[in-house]
């Protein structure tokens, strides 16, 4: 395999591998209440940097599946478009951070073992 | 911000008109929030260029307004692999029944050429495998629509183990060279084979029977063809005993079965040739029946045609089943 292909490969497995991820840390950070730019400063800040383009319509699906709540306020001087896990989305949140954590715990077990 | 705003158009042109004046103002005021912070880190507003590096990093038009479409797929990742099954099963079918129609089509015209044949089936073959798939796709894109929509149930996704076929016991294609009695006996019966065919021209008797007598009581002889038949004969009999030879060679045992492959299109192309002509048998004297004539060219005509599609099926089966034997495992691999 080729140093392109391979770099090539490696981008598809670490994009499939950050894409749940992604969900969660967004779920995650609108358990307080955030705007998109604010959203993606918090995320980017603890070390998630994620695209606009990626995040913005991401917001938008979420809400759409009622994991999440938004309403339009002014603040600033300008009006923006405000996001906050719903009901649902917390109990969302908690099944999946169990999940995340069981297999947290299983791969450091594998990596262990691997040692 | 004349910028900022021909930015948002741009996207807004493939947006939904139901969720578009909502997603562009929301667009809007986090692109605005972004240049407001790059503003303040640079203590002065932002020039064009500045502006427009930003909305070239926010994404391309197009891709930004795709992203808030509803995530779809023709055929989804559960439905892929039945669709291409089907295609690979019922492709290749399609190819076999449209060179079965159009050699029964041949067959039967009795006046058509082959290479008219050849080229019809050639363009008609790609109208029928386009339509095909695109039959196929319509079926599982509705199936995927029905699955999305819960249309189907689980009922598409039950199945039992202890349905499953039993294990089926491939017997190993026998590759190894015949025994050498067999190889010798082989040679025999070709030698005496090729012998008669040398001899049987002088002495059409004994190939033709009482028919010879038949022939002159009705005042015809055979047609020039027969002579170009005769010599693609000798030519394909000789070829056939250099491979009888061949055979007692081992190293060109891998060989074999192509030059078997070769003898059979050898084969095919002297039924074709037959297949092609007009006539068989000609006047000679002034005394023959033409009309009884013409009957019975046109007779063994389409007699010849039949032959013809049966062995060029055969010789599309050989040919299938060599280049699949012939094919690494590791490509025939999913």
């Amino acid at each position: 395999m080729d140093a392109t292909s391979e770099t090539g490969m490696f981008d598809s497995l670490r994009l499939e591998l950050r894409r749940g991820c992604l969900i969660l840390a967004v779920l995650a950070q609108l358990r307080d209440e955030h705007y998109g730019y604010t959203l993606r400063k918090a995320l980017a800040d603890e070390g998630l940097a994620i695209e606009e383009s990626t995040l913005y319509p991401l917001l938008r699906r979420l809400e759409t599946q009622g994991l999440l709540t938004s309403e339009w306020r002014e603040e600033e001087k300008r009006n923006k478009r405000f996001y906050r896990l719903s009901k649902d989305g917390e109990a969302v949140l908690e099944l999946l951070l169990a999940e995340w954590n069981g297999i947290n715990e299983s791969l450091h077990k594998i990596l262990k073992h691997e040692k | 911000m004349d910028l900022l705003e021909r930015y948002l158009q741009a996207v807004g042109q493939y947006l939904p008109t139901e969720t578009k004046d909502d997603t562009i103002a929301e667009l809007r005021s986090n692109l605005m929030e972004q240049i407001d912070a790059r503003e303040e880190d640079l203590g002065r507003p932002l020039d064009f260029a500045e502006v427009a590096t930003i909305l070239k990093e926010h994404g391309k038009p197009e891709v930004v307004a795709l992203r808030y479409l509803p995530q779809r797929s023709l055929i989804g990742p559960t439905v892929f692999p039945f669709y291409t099954l089907t295609l690979g099963r019922v492709l290749p079918l399609v190819v076999f029944v449209s060179l079965l129609a159009k050699g029964i089509q041949f067959a039967a015209s009795g006046h058509e050429s082959m290479a008219h044949a050849l080229g019809s089936f050639a363009l008609g073959v790609w109208y029928s495998l386009l339509i095909s798939a695109a039959i196929i796709t319509a079926i599982f894109a509705t199936i995927e629509w029905s699955l999305q929509r819960g249309k189907l149930g689980t009922q598409w996704n039950e199945w039992d183990p202890a349905k499953l076929p039993a294990v089926k016991t491939h017997a190993a294609p026998d590759n190894s060279p015949k025994s050498m009695v067999k190889r010798v006996i082989d040679l025999s019966v070709h030698c005496l084979w090729f012998a008669y065919v040398l001899w049987v021209p002088w002495h059409p008797f004994w190939i033709m029977g009482p028919g010879v007598f038949y022939m002159d009581s009705l005042g015809v002889t055979l047609a020039p063809v027969w002579h170009t038949f005769y010599a693609l004969l000798i030519v394909l009999l000789t070829v056939q005993l250099v491979m009888k030879l061949l055979a007692f060679v081992v190293a060109a045992q891998p060989w074999m079965q192509l030059m078997e492959l070769v003898t059979d299109l050898l084969g095919v192309f002297a039924i074709g040739l037959l297949a092609m002509a007009s006539a068989y048998f000609v006047p000679a004297n002034a005394l023959a029946d033409l009309h009884r004539i013409a009957t019975v060219n046109h007779s063994v005509n389409l007699a010849f045609r039949i032959v013809l599609v049966i062995v060029v099926a055969g010789l599309v089966k050989d040919g299938w089943q060599y280049a699949k034997r012939s094919k690494p495992m590791r490509q025939l691999a999913f």
